[in-house]
């Protein structure tokens, strides 16, 4: 059977036809569609029905009333020493799953990575909880994976 | 003259420190501002920041028993030799030995020429935000704990 995902979060909506047996997960289909599209990070989608119903994980695709259902991707612009590359994740995601896609986008060391931080708008711009969501924006976030300087200390009382 | 630790206090980075749930003031006494910390591990800590003659005057800041309102090391965040660079949590005074700090430059007496404290145009969220490092950056070495751990 054919469901038709709407895909929120572009400059315009993106149409995916998805196909699937009926007696699959609606949300097995949806990460399915996205990942052959390859239009985002898939985790953690979350699937909304008419009327912003959200579609629950075990919702077979025969139980759907009415075949269309929609998601919201967020574009993220990450920047890292020059570089920057631009990802969608679903709006519900946390900003530490950006942080983890952009390290190994970028190939930094794993023991380096825990050390940086997701600062919003500039490299010097407010540092971002990593424990919140992305949310949702029309706009492409851009984001800077930085690291910190050092603070000067004092080696004795 | 505008009062300028109250303009920092209503200002958007220090609010957006609040969104972004690192910080949230509780209360403000003339010069004395109440903030909680939340750490990495989602434990809070109560700091007082004396900002007396602000602008002017680094900020002394210590963490503070929120029940007894008394400076006792319990209050302190904890953690290995390289956070107690900065975060003196034993011994006395318990105090933050930063070149942005009241107390630390007076441990420091070679650290009041470089007048850090004034580099920042929010002399107060550059304070929350060096805190907010501690208490997040894995390599600054704070000890994280889970909530329900004794103290």
């Amino acid at each position: 059977m054919e469901l038709t995902l709407e895909v929120e979060g572009f400059q315009t909506a993106r149409v995916v036809q998805c196909v699937g047996e009926p007696h699959e997960s609606v949300h097995v289909i949806i990460r399915r569609a996205l990942i052959v599209s390859d239009l985002a990070d898939h985790e953690l989608v979350e699937v909304i029905e008419q009327d912003d119903i959200v579609v629950a994980e075990n919702v077979l695709a025969r139980e759907l009333p009415h075949h269309r259902v929609k998601v919201h991707l967020t574009c993220v612009v990450v920047h890292f020493e020059g570089q920057h590359a631009e990802h969608f994740f679903a709006s519900r995601a946390r900003w530490s799953r950006v942080h983890h896609w952009a390290c190994d986008k970028f190939e930094v060391a794993k023991d380096a990575c825990p050390n940086l931080e997701l600062y919003e708008g500039s490299p010097k711009g407010p540092a971002l909880n990593e424990k919140l969501p992305v949310g949702k924006s029309k706009d492409c976030l851009a984001v800077w994976l930085v690291k910190p300087g050092p603070e000067p200390y004092g080696r004795s009382a | 003259m505008a009062d300028r630790l109250s303009e920092d206090l209503a200002s958007l980075e220090f609010q957006r420190g609040f969104e972004q749930q690192f910080w949230q003031l509780e209360s403000r006494n003339d010069h004395l501002v109440f903030v909680w910390l939340i750490a990495a591990d989602e434990r809070r800590f109560l700091a007082v920041l004396d900002c007396t003659s602000y602008g002017d005057e680094p900020i002394l800041g210590r963490f503070i028993d929120p029940e007894t309102r008394q400076c006792s090391s319990s209050a302190w965040p904890v953690g290995n030799a390289q956070f107690e660079q900065w975060i003196k949590f034993k011994g006395t005074p318990l105090f933050i030995c930063w070149d942005q700090d009241r107390e630390g430059l007076n441990h420091h007496g070679d650290w009041r020429a470089r007048q850090s404290w004034k580099r920042n145009p929010n002399q107060l969220v550059a304070y929350l935000d060096f805190l907010r490092q501690m208490l997040h950056l894995p390599s600054r070495g704070y000890e994280r704990r889970p909530l329900n751990h004794a103290a």
